[in-house]
């Protein structure tokens, strides 16, 4: 199939420089170029790995090998062709980012004290790398930018999807951060004091944390974490210069985007503490004071006198901050209005989420990232209760009669929602609340698998590499599982959907490290990104290692039977959708410095 | 075949926690018999993801050429996986349900791995 002829890629120069305000030699120049595979620092190049104990338990990192793409057969049945890799050509690249966790680690909106109740069932609580996660955010952006060329057929990045948790706790500052770092827009990983870090980890009596001014006393400095002075100030101390993505992006709500710590409602009372001046130190005092427990437990004398002791600063269990009313925790339609503010490239502006979905408060949506891609948004948050989470009945139907609509217009679909199939059957319901069906990973799967024409469904939530084939008969499609932004080993992925001209079609997944030096020490907030994950790599309580996967879980060339004749999609539109992202990221890169 | 219907379930509502708060959520974990990992953590490990990840781990680096990977099923007993090599021979992988979990990989009968998982996942992470 021929390429753009030469009137067709006149006539797209001209039409791109125009629409993004280029030098039109400058976008020709670059849409002449031929693809090349990108040998941009992946994991094709080099892993990270755990390196020699440097003190007690605690170990520093080291650089590993890199790791091919692993081919899977599960759902193709068969071997793939050997002449595939000659032949193929990129039909649309794709980044995947997953639960960031941002966190404001200063706010008194936060729980970390419960870890002192039970370190392993309240371990995302409190990480010892909490104060640096913006750090760690922005250098993934960085990550995902210099991987804008795919390794795989050189073709330019699309698009990039969030598939949540992107804010931790709830906090409106949280959410912004993680908007503004995904946009390029610096971010200071401050509030409160504008000079001074009020959180647990500076404060003495806090001897369950780690505390790197001084971590003796408790099981992080009994475990070997490093003693570093500088560090809760040098997070504080000057912004993070992500360079945000170089690509439109899309987002969805994760659990912590729609309960406090993913679990829980946020009461009133908690709501009032985010934004107040008393941060809770003991978990008795989180679990008695903070949150709603308290109110449905205490006597009402005793309650008055609580409030008042804590109202006075009188009240054990407490410190006082500086207040910050940018702490405020967000309702759930916030959360697709946040997605609004947002700089005009790379757009687009509400990141999935339409003016529709703000007037009817749908919390999905499908956009065509694509000219012959159908990206599905979903919401698969639990309203009421629980980490977990299922598809509710109005969100199943939609669902079915899209993908009717998107195979009869011979589209490739993406789905993409936080949860995945192993964790997709809390039915939790408010009693005399909404009683519509919850369906689970049983009959979500089995819906999509009703659609030959969906090909890979990207997810989250259990902060680790994980790739499942789901098949029935000869056809099936891939569930890619990518890790996160807060535990070992802070890798996310991107993937690229490739015909390889013979039937089949291959989805490649790579896994992406951070950009952040692999040892960390210095000062810079790429080096603070770097200390973060050494600390993470050192979290026993989250058995880190074992979140990277297995191989067969991380760089991989996935195959499948092609749903469709991709022979209809010709190399003219392709070479017309490597155009327009190319040109987008050109302007992206010269916008103006936000 | 697929994985979707392996345990790993953090059900909310079973233990209890419903609507109530974080506080009588403390109260009822410590009166009930459900696990407190299950029914907090919501991106705890797993076992079976451990048998899985460390399984596929001997698997690779044992160079079996890989047809379906092995789908787990948690039970009584732990944790069982099953698929098949190409050629056809059959891919077993079981963890038991004690502490260390011990994992043990067989191919056609061939036994690949019998020791503790959480070393295979160790040595994984580590340079060799």
């Amino acid at each position: 199939m021929p390429g753009l002829s030469r009137r067709a890629f006149l006539a797209t120069v001209g039409g791109l420089a125009a629409a993004l305000q280029l030098d039109p030699m400058l976008v020709g120049a670059a849409l002449a170029q031929a693809p090349v595979p990108s040998d941009a620092p992946t994991t094709l190049q080099r892993t990270i790995l755990q390196g020699p104990v440097v003190q007690g338990r605690y170990r520093s990192l080291t650089a590993g090998p890199g790791e091919p793409h692993l081919p899977r057969i599960d759902v193709l049945g068969r071997e793939p062709g050997p002449d595939r890799a000659t032949a193929r050509r990129s039909l649309f690249y794709l980044g995947h980012l997953s639960d960031m966790h941002v966190i404001d680690a200063q706010s008194p909106g936060r729980i970390e004290p419960m870890i002192v109740q039970d370190h392993s069932a309240w371990a995302s609580a409190f990480h010892p790398q909490d104060p640096l996660t913006v750090h760690v955010a922005g250098a993934m952006a960085a990550a995902v930018s210099a991987a804008r060329t795919s390794a795989v057929t050189g073709a330019p990045l699309d698009a990039t999807v969030v598939t949540g948790d992107s804010a931790d706790m709830h906090s409106g500052l949280e959410l912004r951060w993680y908007i503004d770092v995904l946009d390029g827009v610096p971010v200071t990983a401050n509030s409160g004091s504008p000079t001074v870090y009020e959180g647990l980890q500076a404060w003495p009596e806090v001897t369950w944390a780690y505390r790197p001014g001084d971590p003796g006393g408790g099981e992080f400095g009994d475990y070997g974490f490093p003693r570093l002075p500088d560090l809760l100030a040098a997070a504080i101390g000057s912004p993070v210069a992500s360079p945000g993505l170089p690509t439109p992006w899309y987002a969805v709500y994760g659990n912590h985007d729609t309960l406090l710590l993913g679990t829980f409602d946020v009461s009133s009372q908690f709501r009032s503490m985010a934004v107040g001046d008393r941060k809770a130190t003991t978990w008795e005092t989180v679990a008695g004071k903070a949150l709603t427990g308290y109110a449905a437990t205490g006597s009402p004398v005793q309650r008055f006198v609580d409030a008042v002791d804590t109202a006075f600063g009188t009240a054990p269990g407490f410190r006082t901050v500086t207040a910050d009313a940018r702490r405020r925790t967000f309702e759930q339609r916030d959360f697709m209005t946040a997605h609004f503010e947002t700089t005009p490239l790379p757009g687009p502006v509400g990141h999935g989420f339409t003016r529709a979905n703000l007037d009817s408060g749908q919390t999905w949506w499908s956009a065509d990232p694509a000219p012959h891609v159908r990206m599905f948004g979903l919401d698969t948050c639990n309203q009421v209760a629980g980490p977990d989470g299922a598809v509710p009945d109005d969100q199943f139907r939609w669902l079915r009669g899209e993908l009717e609509r998107a195979g009869a217009e011979q589209k490739l679909c993406i789905v993409a929602s936080h949860h995945n199939s192993l964790t997709l059957e809390n039915r939790a319901v408010r009693p005399g609340g909404d009683t519509q069906a919850l369906h689970g990973a049983e009959e979500f799967v089995d819906l999509l698998l009703d659609h030959p024409q969906v090909v890979v469904w990207l997810n989250g939530h259990t902060h680790l590499n994980q790739i499942l084939a789901h098949t029935r008969g000869t056809t099936g499609f891939w569930e890619v599982t990518t890790a996160s932004c807060i535990d070992f080993p802070q890798q996310q992925q991107v993937v690229e959907l490739v015909d390889n001209r013979d039937g089949t079609l291959s989805v490649f997944t790579t896994v992406l490290d951070h950009a952040a030096p692999v040892a960390g020490g210095g000062s810079s907030w790429l080096d603070l990104a770097a200390t973060s994950r050494e600390l993470a790599a050192n979290d026993w309580i989250e058995n880190p290692v074992f979140r990277r996967g297995s191989p067969l879980d991380r760089n991989t060339e996935l195959l499948l039977p092609a749903p469709f004749d991709l022979s209809t999609i010709t190399d003219a539109q392709l070479e017309a959708q490597r155009g327009t992202a190319t040109a987008r990221m050109l302007a992206n890169d010269a916008r103006s410095p936000r | 075949m697929n994985g979707r219907f392996a345990a790993g379930r953090f059900g909310a509502g079973r233990c209890g926690a419903g609507r109530f708060g974080l506080g009588l959520v403390v109260a009822a974990l410590a009166l009930t018999a459900c696990s407190q990992a299950a029914a907090l953590a919501p991106v705890g490990g797993s076992r079976e993801a451990l048998v899985r990840f460390a399984g596929n781990d001997v698997l690779v680096s044992s160079g079996v050429a890989i047809r379906t990977a092995p789908v787990c099923i948690t039970g009584a007993d732990g944790v069982v996986c099953t698929g098949a090599a190409v050629g056809g021979d059959p891919i077993r992988m079981t963890g038991t349900p004690t502490d260390p979990l011990v994992l043990v990989v067989t191919v056609g009968g061939r036994t690949l791995h019998d020791g503790p998982a959480q070393d295979v996942v160790d040595s994984a992470a580590r340079p060799s």
